[in-house]
């Protein structure tokens, strides 16, 4: 399952989280993940998932559902470890740093006249 | 008569059509926020990973140039600006308040390295969802009012 798992993160890789490419990998995802055993194949599907999801704005509204039904799924795998904790730390420390540089910028342009 | 049958069948369809936009908007706001009393730490690393991506695509907005008459339609509108730094700002608060709990709840199991199974209580869980939601909806807002 692993080995689906990393298909899936190569293929994002290569064609980006596209509208087309996000509801095929969203419906493959949806059949791989609730025969995840380990905490480090529901990672891996958490990796897969939260590339798509901010793609998800551009997703039709059917999709939606298959969105939840795969976090469901996740739920109920449950499993955290430490590891994992430490990872979202440090991806949460990188995103709220571009985010502070950019507004920021926005915030002082904005100030000026146009 | 045909009038008043042409009014009652013209207000019979409106009142259909408003429980219909409702029941769209309900099912979509509860598409990932939850109402058990619960959520497992996965939920938690989903939800935060989401808000995330969310934070980082609000910032790619935000370092576009400022919309003027000879910048569109590659702009962004400036009254974006304070809603998405107030959904992001109250996301944040959600999310680490989320992750202090996991921790705290799970600190025997981390403590080992043990995977850890225990429920967070929902309220600040909601609050990152909904919080992520509205980053959504403001960026598609602006960004399809200036045609991106």
């Amino acid at each position: 399952m692993q080995s689906v798992l990393a298909a899936i993160t190569g293929l994002l890789a290569l064609v980006g989280p596209t509208v087309s490419a996000g509801s095929g990998i969203l419906a493959l995802l949806a059949k791989v993940v609730p025969s995840l055993g380990s905490a480090s194949a529901v990672g891996k599907a958490i990796e897969v998932l939260t590339t798509i999801v901010p793609a998800g704005i551009k997703l039709a509204q059917d999709e939606y559902p298959i969105i939840k039904a795969i976090i469901a799924d996740l739920r109920g795998n449950g499993a955290t470890t430490k590891e994992q904790m430490d990872t979202l730390d440090a991806f949460d420390a990188q995103c709220d740093k571009v985010f502070d540089v950019a507004l920021a910028k926005a915030e002082t342009e904005d100030k000026e006249p146009q | 008569m045909n009038h008043v049958l042409r009014l009652a069948i013209a207000a019979v369809v409106a009142s259909t059509l408003a429980a219909c936009t409702r029941d769209t908007q309900l099912f979509l706001e509860g598409a990932h926020a939850v109402s058990t009393a619960e959520v497992s730490g996965t939920a938690i690393v989903v939800a935060t990973r989401a808000f995330g991506g969310a934070e980082l695509l609000a910032a790619s907005y935000l370092n576009l140039r400022r919309c003027t008459q000879g910048t569109r339609p590659l702009c962004r509108e400036a009254s974006a600006t304070p809603v998405i730094k107030g959904a992001v700002y109250s996301g944040r608060i959600a999310r680490d308040e989320l992750k202090a709990q996991l921790r705290a709840v799970c600190a025997a199991e981390y403590a080992v390295g043990a995977e850890c199974t225990k429920g967070i209580p929902v309220a600040s869980y909601n609050t990152l969802v909904r919080a992520t939601k509205t980053l959504e909806d403001a960026m598609a807002a602006y960004r399809a009012a200036t045609n991106q």
